[in-house]
């Protein structure tokens, strides 16, 4: 009972933290800030962790394996490898701007000179969905839904691309709205797989 | 001593801004460092600027828009669209030490809280595709380019390389400025269908 108490006032924390970074960033938030969002004493989160950059890293561990699952869910659907493919990268493109899970990775990525700790939890993540795509690239060409050799280059463009139309969605949410992001994310992808309008759509709504 | 006038008193807070936010980032950088790096007062940051918000994001500014410039000056050297185009990624792809993208990164970070550094961002982003755009538009002209859209294609060429320069920066281990170039190319060379110079 008192481990599932002391479990749950810690993720507690540490969701309040993610709140916090999102309203007030790395730079400025305090201990004392996340004790009060989680509404609990500052002594409590000084007990769970001994630093405020232990506390951002834990918080970052958590969502990043949130992050992971969602992939892998995909991944694992008895669908075409180009609709796993679809679902991976445009499913994951922001709806609005106050998306916060976008805001915390942008945070994150402004911080991984300054932190190797940070650093390391980016670079893991980004491995992670930068394999997950090689895997589905590959499925595709052994089911001929698609003919591509550059696996890795192609993985790793896609992600940027997804990445770039995030932060643009983020910034200049006014301007692109979420439907022509995740058009041009489908466009790339179409055009990385050199797939035709009507096979991608065909490929994308049947299952494997 | 010679007595600066107000223009080069800005830029001399701008410039000590930006020596601030090279080692603490611009979100760490507040008055009082700005002033401790000048050896002045705050009273003199406040007397030229309304808030910290307005000095952050008027140093980012002077910084990133020199950016912009040196791109213009690279294409309009070249004579065709295809090399126009290549100017413009290897202007903008970063080196891993590229003190302006984590700049980027930074003001990207601190656009979510404070508005006068979301606006510049704006800014310098539809600065950019417009610049990139004209580029492609030309190309389509000129027969060079196949592009029913080159304002999508154009929003699509940053976003990749934005993305990109972010994995160059964040974990350099991964990628490199080549590694970005030639896929960069290659994506261009797709979606533009552009003759391989």
């Amino acid at each position: 009972m008192a481990t599932t108490t002391g479990g749950r006032r810690r993720s507690d924390i540490l969701d309040a933290v993610v709140k916090v970074i999102i309203d007030i960033g790395f730079a400025d938030m305090t201990v004392a800030d996340v004790a009060h969002a989680a509404g609990v004493s500052t002594a409590l989160v000084h007990y769970h962790f001994t630093s405020k950059p232990e506390l951002i890293e834990a918080a970052l561990h958590v969502a990043a394996a949130e992050d992971r699952r969602f992939r892998e869910a995909i991944v694992a659907e008895p669908r075409s490898a180009t609709a796993r493919l679809d679902a991976v990268l445009c499913g994951s493109l922001p709806d609005d701007a106050s998306d916060g899970s976008w805001v915390l990775w942008i945070e994150a990525w402004s911080q991984t000179r300054r932190s190797p700790g940070i650093r390391a939890v980016m670079a893991e993540l980004d491995a992670h969905e930068v394999a997950s795509i090689e895997e589905l690239l590959l499925q595709g060409v052994e089911a001929a839904e698609f003919d591509v050799t550059e696996v890795h280059a192609i993985a790793t463009r896609l992600t940027a691309l997804r990445d770039g139309l995030a932060v643009d969605r983020t910034l200049l949410h006014e301007t692109i709205p979420a439907a022509v992001a995740k058009a041009q994310m489908r466009a790339a992808l179409r055009s990385d797989l050199g797939l035709g309008d009507e096979a991608y759509l065909a490929l994308v709504s049947t299952p494997s | 001593m010679a007595r600066l006038t107000p223009e080069e008193r800005r830029r001399a807070i701008l410039d000590a801004t930006l020596a601030v936010a090279r080692r603490e980032g611009l979100g760490a950088t507040t008055v009082r460092h700005v002033a401790d790096e000048m050896g002045t007062s705050s009273g003199l940051i406040h007397h030229y600027f309304d808030s910290m918000d307005d000095v952050l994001a008027a140093a980012f500014d002077l910084a990133a828009s020199g950016d912009l410039d040196r791109a213009r000056t690279s294409i309009a050297a070249e004579s065709t669209a295809t090399a126009q185009l290549d100017a413009f990624v290897r202007c903008y792809a970063p080196a891993t030490s590229d003190w302006t993208m984590q700049l980027w990164l930074d003001a990207w970070a601190e656009a979510a809280r404070r508005p006068a550094l979301q606006r510049v961002s704006r800014q310098l982003n539809r600065a950019w595709q417009s610049l990139v755009r004209g580029v492609i538009e030309r190309g389509v002209v000129d027969g060079e380019f196949v592009s029913d859209d080159p304002d999508a294609a154009a929003w699509r060429l940053l976003s990749v390389l934005d993305g990109l320069a972010l994995q160059v920066v964040a974990h350099d281990a991964l990628i490199t400025r080549d590694d970005v170039i030639a896929w960069t190319r290659d994506a261009v060379a797709r979606e533009l269908r552009s003759i391989s110079p």
